[in-house]
């Protein structure tokens, strides 16, 4: 252990990252090298992407990693570029060994002299890795409540009749007029419509060069729900992994001028793809949480204490001493809810 | 069995190495002699000899969960306010 030094990522490590990862992002090599490249070097805010590396001589025994969003942290305030912290990976023959600790704290005193973001943000912590980042001193400001939609016991018989997988139920045409759902994002008038009914609290900011990359996401499948025509009325992401839990469909993003078509949108979605199991994070705006209820959707029941299963919003300032730099709200009920904000999804 | 011979017979049957001059004053967190996952089985633990459900995220850890004696002592701390029953 004491021989590990943390280093930045270089190319001619690439293949080792690839190997390290393999249970973590997939099994498959050359996937994991594409998620790598999407994640942190085709990123529209790449310059501000970290990734690190625990080195044991030349073999890399794990990684961590820091891939940048634009968030508003308050009402009519600038985006600000944040580090989001992800990917802690030890290869399993260096467990138990205290590299994962290394590699968070060692990460955080280099960013702390070289990022501009003044705090890290982190959406995606499994459990044993949140209880490490709140040891070295990340704050939680709340854990993010889901909903579920479960089908009726006739389900898993119908999705084996109709062979589906994943998302194919969703390419057929749909029946309510003015509806489309298509494979390809639309970034100019879905950055359009998030920004004309963006929430006034703290939320991810979505410009065209997000959502021309955010859905890219080569671990993932998307469905792109669209109402309306050039201007969009209303939009709804849903997303499947393509290597592990393809009978979830996930509800990652969505905006919407008013209510009703985002509800058509949710009706059309169970219309095709209701024998599958559904998931959303459930948001705080209780009209909104009532459309998702109508829709069939209900919070989910979950173990309290060290075993809680949902994901917490884990912060770390990295220059609290200057006060010009932007500092985020605490409040948790200000947070915007959707998956998008987390790396998994 | 004291309670502090619990506590370190439960980290070596994680298979934590402990060193010859291990007390109960050993720095478990900040040495890195606990690793993520050790110390997760330590959470679990702590909570089940609390008897009820622990906010990890509400815990001061570094320093809390940082030594034998500081787990026996919250331990101890949180069976207490158990039998106190709720405040107003």
């Amino acid at each position: 252990m004491s021989d590990i030094a943390i280093l930045p990522f270089h190319d001619r490590f690439l293949d080792q990252v690839c190997r390290v990862t393999q249970g973590h992002w997939s099994p498959d090599l050359e996937l994991n090298g594409r998620y790598l490249a999407w994640k942190y070097q085709a990123n529209p805010y790449a310059d501000d992407c970290r990734l690190y590396l625990a080195m044991d001589g030349a073999e890399v025994s794990g990684i961590r990693g820091y891939y940048a969003l634009r968030w508003v942290l308050h009402p009519g305030g600038e985006p600000t570029t944040v580090l989001m912290a992800a990917d802690l990976c030890v290869r399993p023959d260096y467990r138990g060994q205290g590299i994962s600790r290394k590699l968070i704290q060692e990460s955080v005193e280099d960013l702390s002299t070289k990022s501009r973001s003044p705090f890290l943000m982190n959406t995606s912590a499994g459990k044993s890795t949140l209880l490490e980042m709140v040891a070295s001193g990340w704050q939680s400001l709340g854990r993010f409540d889901v909903s579920d939609r479960r089908p009726n016991l006739t389900a898993p018989l119908r999705r084996w009749a109709q062979g589906e997988e994943g998302l194919e139920s969703l390419d057929r045409a749909p029946r309510e007029p003015g509806i489309s759902i298509t494979r390809e994002v639309r970034p100019g008038p879905m950055a359009e419509l998030a920004g004309r009914t963006a929430a006034s609290g703290v939320r991810l900011h979505r410009d065209e060069a997000y959502f021309r990359w955010r859905f890219s996401n080569p671990l993932c499948r998307y469905r792109f729900l669209y109402a309306g025509g050039t201007d969009l009325d209303a939009y709804l992401v849903v997303q499947c992994w393509t290597t592990h839990d393809q009978e979830w469909i996930n509800l990652v993003d969505y905006a919407y001028e008013d209510e009703r078509p985002l509800e058509t949108l949710l009706s059309t979605l169970i219309d095709l793809s209701g024998h599958r199991r559904m998931r959303v994070w459930t948001p705080t705006n209780e009209s909104l949480r009532q459309v998702f209820g109508r829709a069939g959707f209900q919070p989910t029941e979950y173990a309290p204490g060290v075993r809680d299963p949902r994901p917490a919003l884990l912060l770390r300032s990295l220059r609290s001493d200057t006060p010009t730099s932007p500092q985020p709200p605490r409040d948790f009920s200000l947070w915007e809810r959707s998956m998008a904000v987390s790396d998994y999804y | 069995m004291t309670r502090e011979h619990e506590v370190r017979s439960f980290i070596e049957q994680l298979g934590v190495l402990l060193p010859d001059d291990f007390s109960d004053d050993t720095e478990l967190v900040a040495s890195g002699l606990l690793s993520s996952l050790a110390l997760f089985e330590v959470a679990v633990w702590i909570e089940e000899q609390c008897n009820g459900a622990v906010v990890a995220e509400s815990v001061d850890i570094a320093n809390e969960w940082n030594t034998v004696s500081s787990i026996v002592g919250f331990i101890e701390k949180a069976q207490h306010d158990a039998a106190q029953g709720p405040s107003d």
